[in-house]
């Protein structure tokens, strides 16, 4: 994980602008820099978490530090290069446990390259690569959830076409792979790890709000997870998706969509059918100020009743819903500050175990090649 | 928010969720408004728009070329016959040039007409493609997985390539249209109403400066508040993405494969001028106009004294 960061963050360093030569330059390069405050309660516990604390409440104050950055290696009409990075170091004094305080610290970074082709007139193709992965020392248990580290790897394939006859067509197939960071001592981090491939296809029109749908379907394999049928022992998950996107531009912008989930699989536990409702909304405030709003609301059923817990208790709940707001402005002309509120909640149908999460940061963006 | 009403439903509650997926699949069969205006279809009429008022443009300047080469041949010849000081070449030369000047004239007028359509059609491509710029990134913050981010990305990245090339020429068309004070110079011969005449072409010249000005400052306003929201859009998709806060302990449906970093929803392509550089350019154009109008106004205020001195 350390190697992964660290080559992400010295693609970073090294390619400072004074290097950069001929076609290669920095389309974007940001340090960000925040500090949150966030209160975290509930009684659902996490398996992947290896220890347990009776406190349903637990706060923390947070420092994150980060860099990312869009480098073009190469760009022509007909073909471009780009290498994408992002990586970043998140310190948290965690505040309210029975048994210690804590002081989780997490390490993050991401990069990936893509190569788009155009295709004459009508359409682009584009084929990608990337990595992702983070890392977490010390962590807190439950209720204060922090993702367990892992690393992924995916590849991509994609054409979009120019509207014909005011419809527009998109299609893409994927592949990844993700591959938890399971310690000696929880073992239980590789029940997630995971292969899948995948397929979309999308079709817009309408004007000047328009409207998306699409479909696809995914193929899953969790090679860790039995599926208690001897003669296919390991969990393998059928996924297909549709949903439905109106979006209305203007001064003020809002966004409505929803997405329904078919999930079967070899074993009947984890099947499910699942909406989601999301929002968005922008709009300009007095003062020069910005406002972002972003909600997601999950609903989830279980399709067979069964005895035992199902899925992995704490990974996987039934639903989730989160809420972001965020109220930004320019401080300065390679400055950017922000307000930031968060709310998230999750539920298991494990004893009507809940997560919540709710916090408030300060966030400011530096650009210091002024882009 | 909670949704426990679904959630105890059990297996009975899926009937609603397979339900609604019926629904959404029968909304695909619904036909398409196939004669509905998109923003997709209006970029493209647009352009073939632009198409056409490039057309016209440049053959209204070819046009205006030979026009021009004519009536300053003309000039030319009003000069060598005042230099021989001869009066019936100087009045045939005279002639000469205010024939050439009405179709001069119509041309200047028509060349000037070309150049605002020009300019409208490009206008109007540009504030087509923010507007679909504006759909996709907002769509990309909404995305709800790589791959969806990921489409969405090669939309905006050949639209956003699309824009800048054109704003660069939008710039072109103003940095072609050199800064230079206009031949307008004192003779011992002048009359004080040849004077007056003068300081007055110096002044509305000065007003247009000053019109341009305030444009061009109404233009950086515009392009600062369209690079401000593009940067606290891009710093909030990327802040709610990087430490994973946005997936709570749910793994279902959200593959952690790959995801694009927000801050790649800038351009690819021929290097087109950034939204910074171009706010640049038209600083330094306004300082250029503001300098060149003040220029203006003191050569007319010499004028102006010249007649106080001349008529005391």
């Amino acid at each position: 994980m350390s190697r992964l960061l660290g080559v992400v963050m010295w693609a970073g360093l090294f390619a400072l602008p004074g290097a950069v030569q001929g076609q290669v330059r920095f389309q974007d390069l940001v340090l960000n820099l925040g500090g949150s405050v966030d209160a975290y309660s509930g009684n659902l516990s996490a398996v992947t978490v290896p220890i347990v604390d009776k406190t349903d409440h637990a706060t923390a104050a947070v420092g994150e530090l980060g860099l990312r950055g869009v480098l073009s290696l190469h760009a022509s009409p007909q073909r471009s290069l780009v290498f994408m990075f992002d990586g970043g170091m998140r310190q948290a004094a965690a505040v309210g446990f029975q048994l210690r305080d804590y002081a989780p610290r997490e390490w993050v970074g991401s990069s990936s390259a893509r190569l788009t082709h155009t295709l004459g007139t009508w359409g682009s193709l584009v084929l990608r690569g990337g990595v992702r992965g983070r890392s977490v020392e010390d962590r807190p248990p439950m209720p204060l959830f922090l993702q367990p580290g892992y690393s992924t790897t995916s590849g991509g394939l994609g054409l979009a076409t120019r509207p014909f006859g005011g419809v527009s067509f998109d299609l893409q197939a994927d592949v990844e792979g993700a591959d938890y960071r399971a310690l000696e001592y929880l073992p239980q981090l590789d029940l997630l790890d995971r292969n899948g491939k995948g397929f979309e296809l999308g079709v817009r029109w309408g004007g000047p709000s328009t409207i998306r749908f699409y479909g696809g379907f995914r193929w899953t394999d969790y090679n860790n997870q039995g599926s208690f049928d001897p003669a296919d022992p390991y969990r393998r998950d059928r996924t297909a998706r549709v949903g439905l996107e109106w979006t209305y531009p203007g001064d003020v912008f809002a966004q409505i969509g929803l997405d329904g989930t078919l999930n079967r699989s070899n074993s009947n536990r984890p099947e499910y059918d699942a909406v989601s409702l999301r929002a968005l909304l922008t709009a300009p405030l007095p003062g020069e100020f910005s406002l972002n709003l972003y909600s997601v609301l999950t609903f989830k059923s279980y399709v067979h009743e069964i005895s035992f817990a199902r899925l992995v208790p704490g990974e996987e709940a039934d639903n989730a819903s989160v809420a972001y707001l965020q109220i930004g402005r320019a401080l300065a002309a390679n400055l950017d500050g922000a307000v930031r509120f968060a709310w998230t909640r999750a539920e298991t149908d494990i004893g009507s175990a809940y997560y919540r999460r709710l916090g408030g940061s300060v966030q400011f963006n530096y650009r210091p090649l002024g882009n | 928010m909670s949704t426990r009403g679904v959630r105890h439903g059990r297996a009975g509650a899926s009937v609603p969720v397979t339900a609604l997926v019926s629904v959404l699949c029968a909304l695909c069969g619904i036909p398409l408004p196939a004669s509905a205006q998109t923003a997709e279809q209006l970029v493209v009429e647009r352009r073939l728009e632009l198409v056409a008022a490039r057309a016209a443009f440049e053959a209204a300047r070819g046009a205006f070329n030979v026009v021009e080469r004519q009536f300053s041949a003309a000039l030319e010849e009003v000069a060598r016959a005042r230099r021989q000081g001869s009066d019936d070449a100087l009045e045939r030369a005279y002639a000469q040039a205010q024939d050439r000047s009405v179709p001069y004239r119509d041309r200047e007028t028509r060349l000037g007409e070309a150049r605002e359509a020009l300019v409208r059609a490009r206008q109007a491509v540009i504030e087509i493609i923010e507007i679909r710029l504006e759909q996709l990134v907002e769509e990309m913050d909404a995305a709800r997985s790589a791959q969806q981010r990921e489409r969405l990305d090669i939309l905006w990245r050949d639209l956003a390539t699309e824009l800048q090339q054109l704003e660069a020429e939008a710039g072109d068309t103003f940095r072609l249209e050199p800064v230079v004070l206009p031949e307008v110079a004192s003779d011992p011969r002048d009359t004080p109403e040849d004077i007056q005449a003068k300081a007055a072409i110096l002044e509305r010249q000065a007003v247009v400066a000053d019109t341009l000005i305030q444009e061009k400052e109404r233009e950086i306003q515009a392009l600062t508040a369209r690079l401000r929201n593009q940067r606290q859009r891009r710093d909030f998709v990327a802040g709610t993405d990087r430490f994973d806060d946005t997936r709570v302990p749910v793994v279902a449906g959200a593959p952690t494969g790959e995801r694009t970093p927000s801050s790649d929803s800038t351009v690819v392509g021929q290097r087109p001028i950034t939204l910074e550089e171009r706010i640049q350019m038209l600083q330094d154009y306004v300082e250029q106009l503001a300098s060149y109008r003040d220029q203006l106004l003191i050569r007319a205020q010499v004028f102006r004294q010249r007649i106080r001195s001349v008529a005391s």
